[in-house]
C-alpha cells in the first residue's frame, strides 16, 4: 500500500480536503473543514484531494448509464424493469414498438417483451424521487445498437458495481486482456450485469477470472496476474491498441 | 457457591474473575451471511449475536413510505434456545422495546436522506444471551450496515456499566445484572462525540453515574477498535494475490 492510501471506515476522518471522487456520495462534512468517509473503502489521498473506492455501494441510477435489466411487470403503456438498484425502471412502450403509433387497446405488450426478458437500455431521465425512465433508443454515442433492446441467449454474471472499474481496468487494460483470450460477445453494463455469448468453456473461464478480480480488488499487480492466468503477453497488447466501447468507459 | 462469590467480590474480583474495568472476551466478524446485503456477528463473553442488513429497497406498503428519507426497520429477536429457560419465539414486550431503542440509536448514524421512499431492514438475532445484549446488538448492527455499503455519518458502538456489590463495574454480565444494584447501557458515535443511547436501571448517585459513564465510554472505545479491525480485515484480505496458484 502506498503512503497516500488509507483504509477508511464510516466516520473516519480524511482530513481537511475537498472532494474529487467518482461520486459525491462518499464524504460527509462534520464542520470546521473536517470531512469523514461515509463508506468502508480505500481512500487515495493526494494534495488535498481524495478519491474513495468503496468496498460496497448501492447502485444509484445516473442519466446516460447503459444498464441491463429484466422485466418484472407491465404497466398500461410500458414495462417495469428490475435494474439492480433500490428503485425500478420504467421502459415506455413507444420506445420498443417502432411501427406506427402505440395504442394500448390494440397492441399486446407481451408480444414484444415478456416477464423475465433481459433488456439492454440507457437511462434517459432520473427525477428527484428516483423514478427512472429508460429508453432503448441509441441516445448516447459509443454503444453497440445490438446491445439495446431485448437480449437473448446470454450467460449472466452479476457483480457489485464497485468492482466494475477493476474489471475494466485503467483505460480498459483489464478488459482488453480478457477479450484477447475470451472471444464472443461480452457486455458490461454499469449496473453490474455482465453478459456473455459464446462457448460454455469460455464462460466458465470468464467466471473464474472475474472471481479472482472480485476477491482481490485492492491488490496491486492484478492485471499482470490475470494476463499470466490467461496466457496473454502484456507487451504484445500495448502495440495493438483496441479502442474500448462506450459502455466500458465506466470510470 | 454464594459464599465463594461473596468472597471473590470482597477481593474486587467479579463473578467470572474479571477486574472491575475489564470487558468480557470479544470478537466481531463482518460479512458472514452470503445472502444478506451486509452482515456481522459479535461474540461478547457468552453473547452470540448475528445481524443481517437488507436494502435499501422500496418500502411496502407504499403509503407508509417517507417522502424525504428512508425508513430504518429494526427487529431484535431472541432465539428460543438463547436463554437458560425456553423463551417463546413470539416478540415480547422487552423485544419490541429493544427494537425501538436500537432503531433510534442507529437512525442517527445512517444517512437516510439519500434514499427517499425506501426502507432498510436490520434483523438482529440473539443466538445466545448473557447480559448487555442491547449494546452488543448495536455494535454488531453498525458493522453490518457499514459492510452493506449504506452511507453512515459514523459508526455506533455500545457498552454497559453497572453497580454490583457497591462497586462500579464495566460490561455487566447476566448474573451481575440480576443481583446488581444498577445497570447503565450507553451507545456512542465515537468520532462525532455524540451519545445516541443512554438508559439506566436502578439507583446511582451523581458521582457514581459519572464514574459508570466514564467507564462505559472507555469500554465502548475499546470495542470501536475491534469494529475497525473487523471491517479493515475485509479489505486487507483483498489486497494479496498469494495463495491463488490453485486457480
Amino acid at each position: 500500500m502506498s503512503r497516500n492510501e488509507k483504509i477508511v471506515i464510516p466516520g473516519e476522518s480524511i482530513g481537511n480536503i475537498y472532494y474529487r471522487g467518482r461520486d459525491e456520495g462518499f464524504i460527509y462534512r462534520i464542520g470546521k473543514g473536517i470531512s469523514v468517509s461515509t463508506h468502508l473503502g480505500v481512500a487515495h489521498i493526494s494534495n488535498k484531494k481524495v478519491d474513495i473506492i468503496p468496498y460496497k455501494n448501492v447502485y444509484t441510477p445516473k442519466v446516460g448509464d447503459y444498464i441491463v435489466g429484466f422485466v418484472v411487470g407491465y404497466a398500461p403503456n410500458g414495462w417495469v424493469l428490475e435494474i439492480g438498484s433500490y428503485v425500478k425502471g420504467f421502459l415506455p412502450a413507444n420506445d420498443v414498438i417502432r411501427e406506427g403509433k402505440f395504442d394500448p387497446k390494440k397492441i399486446d405488450l407481451e408480444k414484444y417483451l415478456r416477464l423475465g426478458d433481459l433488456v439492454g437500455t440507457i437511462i434517459q431521465d432520473v427525477n428527484k424521487f428516483s423514478n427512472v425512465l429508460l429508453t432503448t433508443k441509441n441516445i448516447r454515442e459509443g454503444i453497440n445498437p445490438k446491445h439495446l433492446g431485448k437480449l437473448s441467449n446470454y450467460f449472466i454474471i452479476k457483480v457489485h458495481t464497485t468492482k466494475l472499474p477493476r474489471i475494466i481496468g485503467k483505460k480498459g487494460s483489464m478488459i482488453k486482456i480478457i477479450k484477447r483470450r475470451i472471444d464472443g460477445d461480452l457486455i458490461i453494463a454499469q449496473n453490474g450485469v455482465i453478459l456473455y455469448k459464446g462457448s460454455y468453456e469460455n464462460y466458465k473461464l470468464l467466471r473464474s477470472i472475474l472471481q479472482v478480480i472480485i476477491q482481490h480488488t485492492y491488490a496491486s499487480g492484478l492485471t499482470g496476474k490475470i494476463a499470466e492466468m490467461l496466457g496473454v503477453n502484456l507487451n504484445e497488447l500495448n502495440d495493438n491498441e483496441v479502442s474500448g466501447k462506450g459502455e466500458e468507459k465506466n470510470e | 457457591m454464594v459464599k465463594e462469590r461473596r468472597k471473590m467480590s470482597e477481593d474486587f474480583t467479579r463473578v467470572d474473575g474479571r477486574k472491575p474495568d475489564q470487558l468480557r472476551p470479544y470478537r466481531i466478524r463482518a460479512g458472514i451471511l452470503r445472502n444478506a446485503d451486509g452482515s456481522a456477528e459479535i461474540k461478547l463473553g457468552k453473547n452470540w449475536i448475528v445481524v443481517g442488513v437488507y436494502g435499501p429497497k422500496e418500502h411496502f406498503p407504499k403509503f407508509e413510505a417517507l417522502q424525504d428519507r428512508a425508513i430504518l426497520f429494526c427487529r431484535y429477536h431472541m432465539a428460543p434456545y438463547s436463554t437458560t429457560e425456553r423463551k417463546s419465539p413470539k416478540p415480547s414486550r422487552r423485544e419490541i422495546e429493544l427494537s425501538k431503542v436500537i432503531r433510534s440509536a442507529l437512525e442517527q448514524a445512517v444517512i437516510l436522506e439519500r434514499f427517499p421512499e425506501m426502507s432498510i431492514d436490520v434483523y438482529i438475532e440473539v443466538l445466545q444471551a448473557e447480559g448487555s445484549t442491547r449494546v452488543a446488538s448495536i455494535t454488531a448492527a453498525s458493522v453490518a450496515l457499514a459492510e452493506a455499503g449504506i452511507p453512515m455519518r459514523d459508526m455506533v458502538v455500545g457498552c454497559s456499566a453497572g453497580k454490583v456489590n457497591g462497586r462500579i463495574v464495566l460490561d455487566v454480565g447476566e448474573e451481575e445484572d440480576k443481583e446488581g444494584e444498577a445497570d447503565l447501557p450507553i451507545a456512542i458515535m465515537p468520532n462525532l462525540k455524540r451519545v445516541v443511547l443512554l438508559q439506566m436501571d436502578g439507583k446511582l448517585t451523581h458521582e457514581e453515574f459519572k464514574e459508570a459513564f466514564e467507564m462505559a465510554l472507555k469500554g465502548a472505545l475499546e470495542l470501536y477498535e475491534e469494529q475497525k479491525r473487523a471491517l479493515k480485515d475485509l479489505i486487507e484480505k483483498m489486497k494479496t494475490i498469494e495463495g491463488e496458484s490453485n486457480e
